[in-house]
């Protein structure tokens, strides 16, 4: 009976010390991913796996200091770069930075010539496919087991906020964070009732930021309107 | 010896070399001694909108596909045509579920296990509308299910780009421009929308064991 309760008291402490991140996301320091690339294969396969997508794309690692991850649109190689490899700390973010990057190098396979041609419309409107790779990225990450809010925590933590997106090839990062914010709230709203982020300081900053645009979307719930909103700076 | 007497000397003068502190008397005269700041406390901001709309409902949380089994490549065909026009340029929004109708009996182990013009479900994943510079748009289509059978069984994506007029209205932007800047008229040519027809026949598969749930 006593070691029953010791085990009890035991497993209760064991829990109540747990990190406040789901099961599936392991954390992870900058120093534990680069002295073993082999986690950003990882995910970047499990990705590619659960969301049943046969076009073949690698993903690699870059010492760069650029905060940012890129796509080929040549050899469909993903890059992500030291840099932005600083900022992440679990699973989920690191599979949000790949899931994003995903979507592109999908869309480099559209199009005549095998694809060849499909960055033209990138240089044109660029932001369009922005918005659609982070789209595409949360149905990724629910679909390998993520949690997309992770999403928004990455990009509160490691990207910066522009003044104007008229030159930018991204949509500014707090008009992003809304869009995603919609969109899991749309599609996904169980992870905003069971979120493990909730308390997180990235998160709990990006609640404080983005209020007038929750406010936005929050009239939009109300009113039952499907009218596309525009996201303030 | 004189080194180190040197520096006894140093020691010896050294706090009247360091000069005396400065005292604020404001404080000490007019402030109780007593008052101390109080810690930092993190203030947990809430989701006002997900407890008012979402808290209390029953929100099933989605199932992922990590038990998929990829050596088994059989799969039976299922013909589909969509019930009504399915088009990026009407109101179609990310997560609308459109119908699709069976159009020949679908038969697996000499069973019928969907029969003809029965209904099948799919969800619109991604919708992405036509823009300027004849940039197209695209749909993306999946998670195909029926009343009939069971979950995750019901395997294809449909994944379709409109017209993608970029190819030559960029060339065309180039040659206008040195005409008093008349490429930027380019700008309001628009990309082809995704059109799909009752008449057109889409191919999935039904593939009974290459996905699991409830492992």
């Amino acid at each position: 009976m006593k070691k029953f309760l010791a085990l009890l008291i035991l497993s209760t402490l064991l829990a109540a010390s747990a990190p406040a991140f789901p099961a599936t996301s392991r954390l992870f320091t900058a120093k534990e991913i680069k002295k073993n690339n082999e986690t950003i294969y990882e995910i970047g396969f499990r990705l590619l796996n659960a969301n049943k997508i046969d076009k073949r794309m690698t993903f690699s690692y870059s010492t760069k200091d650029n905060v940012n991850a890129s796509t080929s649109h040549i050899n469909r190689n993903i890059i992500i770069y030291d840099g932005l490899i600083q900022y992440i700390s679990t699973e989920d973010e690191l599979a949000a930075v790949l899931a994003h990057e995903i979507s592109h190098a999908v869309d480099s396979y559209n199009g005549i010539f095998r694809g060849y041609l499909e960055f033209v419309p990138h240089i044109f409107i660029p932001r369009k496919y922005e918005r659609k790779a982070d789209q595409r990225a949360v149905d990724y990450m629910v679909n390998a087991g993520y949690n997309p809010v992770a999403l928004i925590v990455i990009m509160n933590k490691a990207f910066p906020q522009y003044r104007y997106e008229v030159l930018g090839t991204h949509p500014l990062t707090s008009r992003r964070m809304a869009m995603i914010y919609e969109y899991i709230y749309t599609k996904y709203p169980a992870f905003l009732v069971n979120n493990p982020y909730q308390n997180n300081v990235y998160y709990q900053n990006f609640l404080l930021n983005s209020e007038h645009n929750r406010k936005k979307f929050a009239q939009k719930v109300k009113t039952g309107s499907k009218k596309k909103i525009r996201y303030d700076y | 010896m004189i080194i180190r007497l040197f520096l006894a000397f140093l020691l010896l003068t050294s706090s009247a070399l360091a000069g005396e502190l400065i005292r604020d008397e404001l404080v000490e005269t007019t402030l109780d001694s007593s008052l101390k700041p109080k810690p930092y406390v993190q203030k947990v901001y809430k989701d006002k909108l997900v407890e008012k709309t979402l808290l209390g409902k029953n929100l099933p949380m989605p199932v992922p596909n990590l038990h998929y089994n990829y050596a088994d490549s059989d799969g039976v065909v299922v013909k589909l045509r969509p019930k009504t026009k399915i088009s990026t340029g009407g109101k179609l929004r990310d997560g609308d579920v459109v119908k699709f109708v069976v159009t020949q009996n679908i038969v697996h182990n000499g069973r019928v296990i969907l029969e003809k013009n029965s209904e099948v479900s799919a969800v619109v994943e991604n919708i992405s509308p036509n823009d300027r510079y004849g940039v197209p748009a695209s749909i993306v289509i999946s998670r195909f299910s029926s009343e009939v059978l069971p979950d995750k069984t019901l395997d294809g994506e449909i994944n379709l780009q409109g017209k993608n007029n970029s190819l030559w209205v960029y060339p065309l932007s180039y040659f206008l421009m040195p005409f008093f800047g008349a490429g930027f008229g380019t700008t309001f040519i628009r990309g082809g929308n995704v059109n799909i027809s009752p008449d057109e026949t889409i191919e999935i598969y039904y593939r009974p064991t290459r996905f699991r749930t409830g492992l």
